[in-house]
């Protein structure tokens, strides 16, 4: 049994309508589903509806006091379906995480596409490239399916091989519970270097830490202007830097080169596409300063 | 009255009555406001300590060249902005000494230098609470400073609109501004000598230089 969202329809602001189905079904009887959500794919996760019996359409109405929200352009919300089948709970299932664009989690391969030899395994960046059943439900053409993931892949390939190097994404919240550094009038953080929410007014301020490859694009650790300011002497060190598309990395995330535990804070994302294909993204980034209350966040580095 | 002098560890170049000795007493001020033993009824959120490494607040002065922590948040930075002498108080010559003998004369003015305290954070409500700490605070304590410090006066604290700044990241700053009014004396000694020996030295007509400068001067 393989559950699989199929397809995501953002209905800003109100709801977002999630529909899915399963494949390779080796049981019979009623099947029950959770919705999860988050605003990272690597969670953690919120139960936004427990124990659907065989019903395969769920309307989101982020009404559940989490204040999830699609109000800004650069909110994203990750969704997964548990599946648990008539047989029960020890052999329920997670369907691959899906954002609102649609885009997949996906984990690529080192194997040769169309290679029987190399096979693209199960579960990996393809799942079932033989029944041409779409990952991607908005780009359900199959040789743009098929481009999206020869290009994928070979960023993939440069990144694992050559000039890629390890980040700890961080991606910030923007719904949960506040932090009692929040104000909720005027709706201000009175503490930047809260320890609870690192001063972004949500407790815990980042989802749980992922690992995505990347490569500096422009703005190595020579580039660092200083300059003096009205205040102090500012380090100045903008970086590009360039990831796959997926997780989709918005304005405010934090990413972490794991190496040397440098912490950016992304200010701008654009995406490069060919044939409106998005291949990947490529993020204008500013390092934070060694006081920053982002140091204190820990991360196994 | 007296005049401000510098406070406790400045600099021995540091001298009475500099823009200097304002700005290094009222970061002190506000270094001893925000220290975790002053009390403070609620607790304040910000104690000041010395160690750049771990304090969670910087009280420095502004345009600081040689802080080592960079991009520092939040913070409070006094600075200067004009200074202006008034006029010279003349009139009765037992307030102000003369010395016939050596023809010394003594005069003093008030002076009064504009002060600035930018209060900033990352956030906005952080940078508001913090200039209306520092807001209230310099109200509240400007007759007690003025009495300790020899100040002649402070004006009522004014304090501005919390505004952004696109650094690094964003930056929000709220100015404090307020007038700080303070005596200084001088003496003048008679230098009539001396201007008589710079005009010798430009009427030495041996010196081909002066003799060209004043051919140019026409004199």
């Amino acid at each position: 049994m393989r559950p699989l969202i199929t397809k995501i329809t953002p209905w800003h602001p109100a709801k977002v309508r999630i529909q899915w189905d399963l494949e390779e079904v080796g049981e019979y009887g009623t099947f029950r589903f959770n919705v999860e959500r988050s605003g990272s794919p690597g969670g953690p996760w919120t139960t936004v509806v427990a124990s659907l019996a065989d019903i395969y359409t769920y309307d989101d109405l982020l009404n559940d006091g989490e204040s999830a929200n699609t109000l800004s352009l650069v909110r994203d919300i990750y969704y997964r379906i548990k599946a648990t089948p008539p047989s029960g709970v020890q052999n329920a299932v997670y369907s691959p995480i899906i954002n609102l664009d649609g885009l997949s989690e996906s984990a690529l391969s080192e194997e040769e596409a169309g290679n029987p030899e190399r096979p693209i395994p199960v579960a990996q960046f393809e799942p079932n490239p033989q029944t041409g059943q779409a990952t991607y439900p908005t780009s359900a053409d199959r040789r743009r399916r098929l481009i999206k993931r020869s290009l994928l892949r070979n960023a993939y390939l440069m990144l694992r091989r050559l000039n890629g190097i390890e980040f700890v994404l961080l991606k910030r919240r923007h719904f949960g519970a506040r932090c009692s550094c929040y104000e909720p009038i005027s709706r201000v953080v009175l503490q930047s270097k809260c320890a609870i929410c690192y001063g972004t007014s949500w407790v815990g301020g980042y989802f749980n830490p992922i690992s995505v490859l990347g490569r500096v694009v422009r703005g190595a650790s020579s580039d660092i202007q200083s300059g003096l300011s009205q205040q102090s002497k500012d380090d100045l060190n903008l970086v590009q830097i360039q990831t796959l598309d997926f997780p989709k990395i918005d304005e405010g995330d934090l990413l972490v080169a794991r190496d040397q535990n440098r912490r950016f804070v992304v200010k701008q994302r654009f995406n490069t596409s060919l044939k409106s294909i998005t291949v990947h993204q490529t993020l204008t980034a500013s390092e934070l300063s060694r006081v920053d209350p982002a140091f204190s966040i820990a991360i196994d580095l | 009255m007296s005049d401000p002098i510098p406070v406790q560890g400045q600099h021995s170049y540091v001298n009475i009555s500099n823009p200097l000795t304002l700005i290094g007493l009222f970061v002190e001020i506000l270094r001893e406001r925000f220290k975790a033993t002053t009390p403070s009824s609620p607790a304040l959120l910000w104690n000041w300590e010395s160690d750049l490494k771990s304090t969670p607040i910087f009280i420095e002065s502004g345009f600081n060249l040689h802080m080592e922590a960079r991009n520092a948040r939040p913070g409070i930075w006094i600075d200067q902005d004009q200074t202006v002498f008034l006029r010279p108080v003349l009139g009765d010559r037992d307030q102000i000494p003369e010395n016939l003998p050596q023809n010394i004369k003594q005069y003093y003015a008030l002076v009064e230098t504009d002060m600035t305290v930018d209060c900033t954070s990352a956030d906005r409500g952080e940078s508001l609470m913090l200039g209306s700490v520092v807001h209230c605070f310099l109200q509240m304590s400007a007759r007690v400073i003025m009495q300790w410090f020899g100040l002649r006066d402070i004006s009522p604290i004014i304090m501005g609109k919390t505004i952004p700044f696109e650094k690094d990241v964003a930056l929000m700053s709220t100015p404090i501004q307020f007038r700080v009014g303070y005596e200084a004396r001088w003496a003048t000694i008679p230098i009539l000598p001396i201007l008589q020996g710079i005009d010798l030295r430009l009427s030495d007509k041996t010196d081909p230089e002066t003799y060209f400068r004043e051919i140019s001067l026409q004199r």
